[in-house]
C-alpha cells in the first residue's frame, strides 16, 4: 500500500465543496418499544442532517450515543419511528439506493466458509455484476487491501485484521458513490489502521462521500472534514474538524535546532507583547509514528538488532 | 394409498386448480392489504398511511420489475454451499449406513418383497430429505440474522424475494442432488435385493397328459431362493411359467443339447444310394465344432457348423417354438456330390419321448448358392439321447418378472346391478369392504365398469384384463378355496347405439390377494355361442366398453373398487417409474423447504420448524380435517336452519358425489371445546349433556363450528401431502402418470411462487437489525 498520501492534501476541503447533498434526514427518530409499546430506549431524537458529496463525515460519541443506529437507519435495517432518512434523494428503504452504496459494518459479517475470493464474487453477484468486470473488480480490490496471498483461504482462517479488510474490500466491489464505514479501525493495528485512513482519504481524493462513525477520536480528526457529536440519542455538536478544534487564542512555533538561549529571548518577546508562555518543551514523536518508523526500518534491514540491554529497576526480581 | 388418487384429467385439474388458486391469492391480496392498511392507520394516521402503502406497492412493483436471475443465483450458490457445510454429508452418511445394515431386517422371504423393499428405500429417503430440508431451511435465514450477515446482504441491491427465492432453489437442489443420489443408490440396493436364481432339474419332473388328447404336461418345482420356490408347469417343448409366489414368476425355456454322437443318412433319389455317416457334435452352441466319419468311421473329416439356433429364452413365444432350426455346411465327402453343400433343416425337440430320439430332418443347398436347392438328396438324422436327460436337456429358468414393473392401467367407472338386476349400490358388508362394493353370487347383481379410449390401435392382440377383487364368504370352509367368477364383454348403451351385445362369459376361479390377470382375445363368441364377436367391431361404441363382473357362486360376494378392474395398457420402464417417486419426494421437500424459508423471514428457528410441523400434519390429514369439518359444518347448519336443510333436500345433494358430505348424520362428541367437556365429565359421545344450560351448550357449539371453519380455511391453502406420496405406486407396480408428475410440479411452483411473494412482504416488513 502506498504511503503518498501521508501528506494530507490540500484537496481536502476544495473536495468537499459541491453543495450536492447526498444523504439528508429529518427529524429522523427511533424510538425501541417493549412489546406493550411502552417506551424502552429513544436512540435517536429528531436528527437532522446534511451531508455533501466528497467529504467524509464523522459520527462521534460514546457507546449507545445512536452512531450505529443512525448508520443503520440510513441504510434502511432500521425503519424510522419518525423522520426521514434520504440517500440519493431515494427513502431509505428503497432498495435500489444501495447500488451505489458501501456498506463496512461494525465487525464483518461476512460467510466464514467463504474464501475472500468467493465472499467478493458473491456480493458482486449481488450488483448483478457480469463475471468479467467481478473478476477485474476483485483482482483490483485483493490488491488494494493486501489479501493477494491469502485469497483462497477461508474466512475462518483469517485474523480479525483481514477479515476487516474483505470486508473493507466487499464494501467496494461496487465502485460506491456513498460509502459508510461502522467503526472502520476496530480492531487493525495500527499499520493496518494507517492503510484504512490511508484509503478513506484516496476514496474521498476520487470524489466518493464518507460517512465514519467511530470512538478512536484521532482517527476521527485526522481524515474526517466535518463530525457531528451525538450523545443520548441528540446531535450535541456539528462543524469542520479545522474549526472546531482550533484554539483562537493560542499560538504554536515548532523549531529545529534553536539553541537554549534563544529560548529566552522567545519567552522575552512574548511578554513585551503582552502574552504568556503556557509551556515550552521538547516535541514528541506520537506513538504511532515512532511505531511506524520502527516497522518500516525493520522491513527494510531485517535481522536481530544487537543492543545494550537496558537493566530497568523494575526487572530485578523483588527480594 | 393408490385409492386416494382419483388422478383428473391434466386439463380439467388445470382449469378448477387455477380458479381456486386465483380466489385464495385474491383473498391473500386483499386480507394483506386490509391488515396493513389497520396498522398503518393505527399508528401513523391515514394520511401518512396512504403514502406508506403507495410506497409499499410502488416498491413492490419495481422489486418485481428488477428481479434479477443472476442474483438469484448468487443467493442460491451460497445457500447450497452453506447446505453443504451444515447437514448435508451427516444425512447422506446415515443414509448409507441405514442402507447398509437394512439388509439384515429386511427379509427377501416376505410375501411380496419388491413392495417392502421399495416401500423402505422411499420411506427412508423421504424421512431423511424432509428433516433435512426443514433444517437447512429453517435455521439458514434466522442464523443470518442472528450472526449479522444478512446485514452486508441486505444493503446490496438484492432484493428480499431473490433472497428468499435464491434460498429455496439453494437449498431445494441440494435436496434434489442429494435425492438424485439416494434414489440411485437405493434402485441398486432394490434391484440386487431382488435378485434371485431358481434352477430346475429334468429328471424330476413329472409328465401328464391332457385327457383325450396326444399333448403332455410336465409339471414340477423350481429350487429355493430368497426363501420360496415356484410351482411350475410346462408344454411339451418345455416351455412356461412358473407360479406367482412372492409377487412375482419366472418364465421357463428349455435348451436341447445336441452334441453327442449323430446317425446320419444322406440319400439320393436319383440314384437310390444310401449312405450313412456318424456325426460328433461338440463344442458350445456358439462355436460348435463337429467331425464326420462314414458308416465305421474310415473317412475323418473336420468341419464347423455355422450355424445353430436353438429355442432360447428370448423366442419364447411358447407354444410355437416345436423345432430348432440350424444350418450347417456338410463337407464332399459327405454329400457324395464332389462339392460341399449345405444343410438347412430342424431338429425336432419330443420332450415327451425324452430317453428316445431326437430327430433332424432337412435339405441341401448349393453352398454359396441362395436357395437353391439340390434336388434328391435328402439328409435324416437321428440322436439316440443319453440316459439322463440332464444331459440333453437344459431348463432355464428366466429372471424374475411381475415384480418390478410399472403398469399403466386403464381404469374404468364403476356401477352396480342389485340382486334384482336392477342399478344400486354395492352391498356394504361392513367396515372390513368400506372401500368396496360388493355383488352377491348366483343372482343378477353385477359390477359393471365402464372404459373409454379402447382402440384397435392401443390394444392389437385384445385386452389384458388384471383384476384385484375382494372375495367375502357366507360359509364355513377352505379359505384357500377359489371362488368362482365371470367376466363379460357387453356392448354398452350410448348416443349412437341403442343395441346391447353380449360376449360369452369368461369364467374364473378367484385368487383373492393376488392379481389376477385375463387376456381377452380380439375374437370372442357371443352369448348364445351362435357367432364369433370381433372386440372392436362388434363390442367397442366409440371407444367405449363395458366389462360386467359376477359372482357365479350363490351366497358368496365379490367385491370391487373403481380401480380393482383394469385394463394394462402397457408397461414403462420401472426406473422411470422409480425416479418419478423420487421427483415426489423431491417437490414434497421444496414445498417444506419454501414454507420454512417463508416462515423464517418473520419466526426463530425452532418456531418456524413449530410451525412447518403444523402445516405438515394438516397437509398430510387434510382430507380427513376436510370432509370431516365440512360435514360438521354441514350438520350444524342443517340443524339450526331449516331453509338450508331444504335446499339440501331439493337439490338432491344428499345422493351422488356429494351425499358422503350433504347427508344429515350424526355428529358424535361435537367440536374440540365439547369433546373437552366430555372427557371431563366422563360423557360418551352419543349422550347428552343435560348439565349444561341449553344456551350455554348452545355458544360452545357455535364455537366449535368457527374453531372447525378456520381450521378448514387453513386446511384449504395447505398443501395436500398425501398427493405427494407416490411411493404406493413404485412399490405396488404402478405408473405414476405423466399426468400426475406434471399437477405435482406445477402445485410445487405455485406454492414456491406463492410463498416467496408472501415472505417478501413480510422480510420487507421487518426491521433486519432490530
Amino acid at each position: 500500500m502506498s504511503v503518498e498520501t501521508q501528506e494530507r492534501p490540500l484537496a481536502s476541503s476544495a473536495a468537499a465543496s459541491t453543495d450536492e447533498i447526498i444523504v439528508e434526514t429529518r427529524g429522523l427518530t427511533k424510538i425501541y418499544r417493549d412489546f406493550w409499546g411502552r417506551v424502552k430506549v429513544a436512540a435517536l431524537k429528531g436528527l437532522d442532517l446534511k451531508i455533501y458529496k466528497g467529504e467524509i463525515f464523522g459520527l462521534l460519541g460514546p457507546n449507545g450515543s445512536g452512531k450505529s443506529t443512525t448508520v443503520k437507519l440510513l441504510l434502511g435495517l432500521l425503519f424510522p419511528t419518525s423522520g426521514r432518512a434520504l440517500v440519493f434523494d431515494r427513502d431509505a428503504s428503497d432498495v435500489k439506493k444501495n447500488e451505489r452504496i458501501g456498506y463496512l459494518p461494525e465487525e464483518s459479517y461476512l460467510y466464514k466458509f467463504l474464501s475472500a475470493e468467493q465472499t467478493l464474487d458473491f456480493y458482486g453477484r449481488l450488483f448483478d455484476m457480469p463475471a468479467k468486470v467481478r473478476k477485474e473488480r476483485i483482482d483490483r480490490l485483493i490488491d488494494l487491501v493486501n489479501l493477494q496471498r491469502a485469497r483462497r483461504r477461508q474466512l475462518r482462517e483469517y485474523s480479525k485484521g483481514m477479515t476487516r479488510r474483505v470486508g473493507l474490500a466487499q464494501a467496494l466491489i461496487n465502485d460506491p458513490d456513498l460509502i459508510l464505514l461502522d467503526e472502520p479501525t476496530s480492531g487493525l493495528d495500527p499499520m493496518g489502521t494507517r492503510e484504512m485512513k490511508d484509503i478513506i482519504l484516496n476514496l474521498r481524493d476520487q470524489g466518493k462521500t464518507i460517512i465514519m462513525c467511530s470512538h478512536q477520536l484521532n482517527d476521527v480528526q485526522d481524515v474526517c472534514d466535518r463530525i457531528a457529536i451525538l450523545h443520548q440519542g441528540e446531535l450535541r455538536e456539528l462543524g469542520r474538524v479545522s474549526s472546531l478544534l482550533e484554539r483562537s487564542n493560542a499560538t504554536q512555533i515548532v523549531a529545529q535546532d534553536l539553541p537554549a538561549q534563544a529560548e529566552e529571548e522567545i519567552r522575552a518577546v512574548v511578554a513585551r507583547y503582552g502574552g504568556q508562555v503556557q509551556s515550552v518543551g521538547r516535541p514528541t514523536t506520537t506513538m504511532e509514528d515512532l511505531f511506524l518508523r520502527i516497522v518500516s526500518e525493520s522491513t527494510a534491514r531485517p535481522g536481530r538488532r544487537v543492543e545494550e540491554p537496558v537493566e530497568r529497576p523494575d526487572d530485578k526480581p523483588q527480594s | 394409498m393408490i385409492e386416494q388418487f382419483q388422478v383428473l384429467p391434466f386439463g380439467e385439474w388445470f382449469v378448477s386448480s387455477a380458479i381456486f388458486y386465483v380466489v385464495v391469492v385474491t383473498l391473500l391480496i386483499v386480507i394483506g392489504f386490509a391488515v396493513a392498511a389497520f396498522l398503518n392507520v393505527v399508528r401513523y394516521g391515514p394520511l401518512e398511511a396512504f403514502d406508506r402503502l403507495t410506497l409499499i406497492a410502488g416498491t413492490a412493483f419495481s422489486d418485481l420489475v428488477n428481479f434479477s436471475p443472476r442474483r438469484t443465483w448468487a443467493i442460491a450458490r451460497l445457500a447450497f454451499m452453506e447446505g453443504i457445510r451444515r447437514y448435508v454429508l451427516a444425512v447422506f452418511a446415515l443414509f448409507v449406513v441405514v442402507m447398509l445394515f437394512a439388509g439384515w431386517f429386511l427379509e427377501p422371504n416376505a410375501d411380496e418383497p419388491a413392495k417392502l423393499y421399495i416401500s423402505f428405500v422411499l420411506t427412508t429417503s423421504n424421512y431423511l430429505a424432509l428433516i433435512m430440508a426443514a433444517l437447512l431451511s429453517a435455521f439458514s435465514l434466522p442464523s443470518d440474522i442472528a450472526t449479522k450477515t444478512i446485514y452486508t446482504v441486505i444493503t446490496k441491491p438484492v432484493r428480499a424475494g431473490e433472497i428468499l427465492l435464491g434460498k429455496i432453489v439453494g437449498f431445494s437442489s441440494l435436496v434434489g442432488l442429494m435425492l438424485a443420489a439416494m434414489c440411485v443408490i437405493s434402485y441398486v440396493f432394490v434391484v440386487r435385493g431382488m435378485a434371485h436364481d431358481h434352477t430346475v432339474a429334468v429328471a424330476d419332473l413329472t409328465e401328464e397328459r391332457l385327457p383325450n388328447s396326444d399333448v403332455y404336461l410336465y409339471r414340477g418345482v423350481t429350487t429355493r431362493a430368497n426363501g420360496h420356490l415356484h410351482p411350475f408347469t410346462v408344454n411339451q417343448q418345455g416351455q412356461g411359467e412358473t407360479e406367482i409366489e412372492n409377487g412375482h414368476y419366472h418364465r421357463i425355456a428349455t435348451l436341447f443339447d445336441v452334441r453327442g454322437a449323430w446317425t446320419f443318412t444322406v440319400s439320393d433319389s436319383a440314384s437310390g444310394s444310401e449312405r450313412t455317416f456318424v456325426a460328433v457334435m461338440s463344442g458350445s452352441v456358439g462355436s460348435p465344432a463337429v467331425q464326420i466319419a462314414e458308416g465305421d468311421g474310415s473317412l475323418p473329416a473336420a468341419e464347423s457348423l455355422e450355424a445353430w439356433s436353438r429355442p432360447q429364452l428370448a423366442d419364447a413365444s411358447y407354444a410355437s417354438v416345436e423345432t430348432a432350426q440350424f444350418e450347417w455346411t456338410l463337407p464332399k465327402e459327405v454329400t457324395g456330390k464332389g462339392r460341399p453343400l449345405r444343410l438347412e433343416g430342424a431338429i425336432e425337440l419330443p420332450v415327451r419321448e425324452r430317453g428316445g430320439f431326437l430327430s433332424i430332418e432337412g435339405d441341401l443347398y448349393e453352398a454359396d448358392g441362395e436357395g437353391e436347392i439340390v434336388s434328391g438328396l435328402t439328409v435324416r438324422g437321428l440322436q439316440r439321447l443319453a440316459e439322463n436327460p440332464d444331459d440333453v436337456f437344459e431348463m432355464q429358468v428366466g429372471d424374475h418378472e411381475g415384480m418390478l414393473e410399472a403398469r399403466q392401467p386403464v381404469y374404468g367407472t364403476l356401477r352396480f346391478l342389485r340382486r334384482d338386476g336392477n342399478p344400486g349400490e354395492g352391498i356394504d358388508i361392513g367396515k372390513e369392504g368400506s372401500r368396496r362394493g360388493y355383488v352377491e353370487g348366483g343372482t343378477l347383481g353385477a359390477a359393471i365398469f365402464t372404459y373409454d379410449g379402447i382402440t384397435p390401435e392401443e390394444f392389437p392382440d385384445g385386452l389384458p384384463v388384471e383384476m384385484d377383487i375382494g372375495v367375502f364368504r357366507t360359509i364355513k370352509g377352505d379359505i384357500e378355496r377359489t371362488v368362482r367368477g365371470s367376466l363379460q364383454l357387453v356392448r354398452p348403451i350410448t348416443a349412437t347405439n341403442t343395441s346391447v351385445v353380449e360376449s360369452r362369459k369368461i369364467d374364473f376361479a378367484s385368487t383373492e390377494f393376488k392379481l389376477k390377470r385375463i387376456d381377452i382375445p380380439r375374437e370372442i363368441q357371443s352369448e348364445d355361442g351362435s357367432r364369433e364377436l370381433d372386440l372392436f367391431e362388434d363390442l367397442v361404441v366409440d371407444g367405449k366398453l363395458e366389462i360386467w363382473l359376477r359372482c357365479e357362486e350363490p351366497q358368496q360376494y365379490f367385491g370391487a373398487s373403481w380401480k380393482d378392474v383394469y385394463i394394462r395398457q402397457g408397461d414403462s420402464s420401472f426406473f422411470a417409474n422409480f425416479v418419478k417417486g423420487y421427483w415426489s419426494l423431491f417437490l414434497q421437500s421444496t414445498v417444506i423447504i419454501a414454507f420454512c424459508v417463508m416462515f423464517s423471514t418473520f419466526l426463530k428457528s425452532a418456531v418456524t420448524l413449530l410451525a412447518v410441523a403444523c402445516v405438515s400434519v394438516l397437509g398430510f390429514a387434510l382430507n380427513v380435517v376436510t370432509l370431516g369439518t365440512f360435514r360438521g359444518i354441514i350438520t350444524v347448519m342443517r340443524e339450526k336452519s331449516p331453509f338450508f336443510s331444504r335446499v339440501v333436500g331439493t337439490m338432491g345433494l344428499e345422493g351422488g358425489v356429494w351425499g358422503d358430505v350433504f347427508q344429515a348424520r350424526e355428529n358424535p362428541g361435537g367440536g374440540v371445546v365439547e369433546s373437552a367437556i366430555r372427557i371431563v365429565m366422563q360423557k360418551n359421545q352419543t349422550i347428552d349433556i343435560d348439565t349444561i344450560p341449553e344456551g350455554m351448550m348452545m355458544a360452545i357449539r357455535w364455537f366449535d363450528f368457527f374453531g372447525m371453519l378456520i381450521v378448514w380455511l387453513f386446511c384449504q391453502v395447505v398443501p395436500n401431502f398425501s398427493s405427494f406420496m407416490t411411493a404406493d405406486f413404485v412399490a405396488r407396480g404402478y405408473d405414476i402418470g405423466w399426468n400426475l408428475v406434471a399437477q405435482q410440479t406445477l402445485a410445487t411452483a405455485a406454492y414456491v411462487l406463492t410463498l416467496t411473494v408472501l415472505g417478501y412482504f413480510f422480510l420487507r416488513s421487518r426491521e433486519v437489525a432490530a
